[in-house]
């Protein structure tokens, strides 16, 4: 349905996506995953036909979107981040003029309009104006349109941003409902999110791939390491340092309350090292902890401003 | 044609849900109103200019004469949202991936432009009844049909200004100053008021180009093809400036 291969994107002297490739199936619901700034909102406004691409190759059902960008358009429903909608327009008179610009007339038009109004809950609100409407219903609108065509590929960025716990939930049941007809990409810096709706994972950092797979695939790949937090009796000192230095150790902090936390092979084989820094300073375990590793933990290792090895298992 | 259709709907509908449309219409009918029922002034050359009431003409050629300098500072404000309003919304982004060409969108918004203004014309009827109504000598029809042709022409002309302006900027007061910049001195070139002031090189050229020339020409009932070719060839430009400029911001 989707296929990206070798694209790249540059604004000026910088590169914001560096050779990205994947693919997405029919009725695929892939989650696209990364930190604010990754590249993920470029990678899709060229999907989408918005932006042109520096160089690549990328195809919606087989057609490429730099030579035959309308044909293109017709196949993607595309919500961009913030919903942005038409303020002064009823939400009724916006899904009719959206369904119309895509193309659909007469009574098709009609049961198509009526359709995403049931599938987004919008029928309390369908002659309020867009711009009375809460964030969450804005968001609703934005799905609604962006899936009245029916389209082959559903893109949307960030559909949860900047909601409220409840309006997530409600918004999550309805990208499930759109996931089960239609293909979907679906930006997310938050990883519940993606955990919740969608079946695969890609997850990007600073222009690449860093990863690919289900979220379980993902976790399974992490479970040789865990998140250890560590509360120590005595003088910490220069442990946090001294702790970063150690082979297997990564992604040192200390937390608040004065332990720290680090990823660790889940073997627990770093313990004797452990104990013998902690004996040259003087202090002493009081507690050392591991927690299981969520799909959190995967995309913190993956994603850290340190510098990770890129591009890997595209 | 169904999504130029669509988007002219859109437009229409949004200026109508806004006060824009109504305060252009008010404040452009009861100023050319005004200058024609009430205002009596001296000119530059120290003649005398009388308002409808004094002179008792039925003519309203002083009517149309408010036209070329006020559609020259409306339009402006008129068209300054068009552009604007999508890129600071981040609508443009949802309109420009729509299975919609660059050419549709631009006609789209160009025709709701124009309509606003038809609308206003036909409302700015009421004058010529007025006249009729109150002159005991017989109207002219011939001047007044050309009146409202020559307006319609002139007034696509800076529609079509005031659309390509707003297309270069997220700020709605700058694309109203860039199109007042282009409008006005278009407005008033080649009068005979501004011409005392224009270098002796400049005054063929600023007469071939100003629109109150022309405009007054045609509404003096001589309709030159060469005038309404003038208007409807500056319209097609710079409507066509403006699809250039869409149709480029996509391939980026």
């Amino acid at each position: 349905m989707l296929e990206v291969r070798d694209l790249y994107k540059n604004y000026g002297s910088f590169r914001a996506v560096r050779g990205i490739s994947f693919s997405v199936d029919a009725g695929e619901v892939l989650g696209f995953l990364g930190p604010n700034g990754a590249g993920k909102t470029t990678t899709m406004k060229i999907v989408v036909g918005y932006m042109g691409m520096s160089s690549g190759v990328v195809k919606v059902d087989g057609l490429s979107v730099a030579e035959r960008s309308r044909e293109v358009r017709e196949r993607i429903g595309y919500l961009p981040e913030h919903a942005p909608l038409y303020d002064d327009m009823t939400v009724i008179e916006y899904l009719r003029f959206m369904a119309r610009m895509r193309g659909l007339s007469g009574p098709r038009r009609r049961e198509r309009v009526e359709h995403v109004i049931g599938v987004c809950s919008l029928e309390a609100k369908r002659r309020a104006l867009v711009s009375t409407l809460s964030k969450g219903y804005r968001q609703r609108v934005g799905l609604a349109q962006a899936i009245v065509h029916d389209p082959k590929l559903v893109i949307l960025d960030e559909p949860t941003v900047g909601l409220d716990p409840n309006q997530i939930v409600e918004i999550r049941e309805v990208l499930r409902e759109i996931g089960r007809r239609n293909t979907v990409i679906l930006s997310s810096h938050i990883l519940s999110e993606v955990e919740a709706t969608c079946r695969r994972v890609v997850i990007i950092a600073s222009g690449s791939i860093v990863a690919e797979g289900t979220p379980e695939e993902l976790e399974a790949r992490h479970r040789d390491r865990r998140v250890h937090h560590l509360a120590i009796d005595g003088d910490a000192g220069d442990l946090e340092a001294a702790l970063a230095a150690m082979p297997g150790l990564a992604d040192v902090s200390r937390q608040p309350d004065g332990r720290f936390r680090f990823q660790a092979p889940a073997d627990g084989s770093f313990a004797p090292a452990l104990a013998g820094i902690l004996a040259a300073r003087g202090a002493s375990i009081r507690e050392l902890s591991s927690d299981r590793p969520t799909l959190e933990d995967v995309f913190r290792d993956l994603t850290a401003p340190v510098p990770v090895a890129a591009g890997g298992e595209a | 044609m169904s999504r130029v259709i669509a988007i002219w709907g859109k437009e229409l509908r949004s200026y109508f849900n806004s006060p824009i449309a109504y305060a252009f219409m008010i404040l452009f009918l009861s100023y050319a109103a005004a200058k024609f029922f009430v205002w009596s002034s001296a000119g530059p050359y120290g003649e005398q200019r009388f308002n409808f009431w004094v002179r008792g003409e039925a003519s309203l050629a002083d009517y149309f004469s408010v036209f070329p300098v006020a559609l020259a500072v409306l339009v402006p404000a008129l068209c300054m949202r068009l552009w604007p309003e999508e890129y600071k919304s981040g609508t443009v982004e949802v309109l420009m991936t729509l299975p919609v060409r660059s050419w549709e969108v631009v006609c789209g918004k160009f025709l709701a432009m124009l309509s606003i203004l038809v609308a206003t014309f036909l409302l700015s009827l009421s004058v010529p009844w007025a006249v009729s109504r109150f002159s005991v000598e017989e109207l002219d029809m011939g001047p007044i049909v050309g009146g409202y042709v020559a307006a319609l022409f002139m007034g696509a002309a800076y529609c079509s200004v005031g659309l390509l302006s707003s297309c270069f900027t997220r700020e709605q007061v700058v694309a109203f100053l860039g199109a007042l910049f282009i409008c006005v001195p278009l407005a008033v070139a080649g009068t005979p008021d501004i011409d005392l002031f224009t270098p002796t090189w400049l005054s063929p050229i600023a007469k071939f180009i100003g629109f109150s020339v022309r405009f007054e020409s045609i509404g003096k009932g001589v309709l030159d093809l060469r005038d309404l070719f003038y208007f409807a060839s500056f319209t097609a430009l710079f409507v066509f400036l403006n699809v250039t400029v869409v149709e480029y911001r996509r391939l980026r």
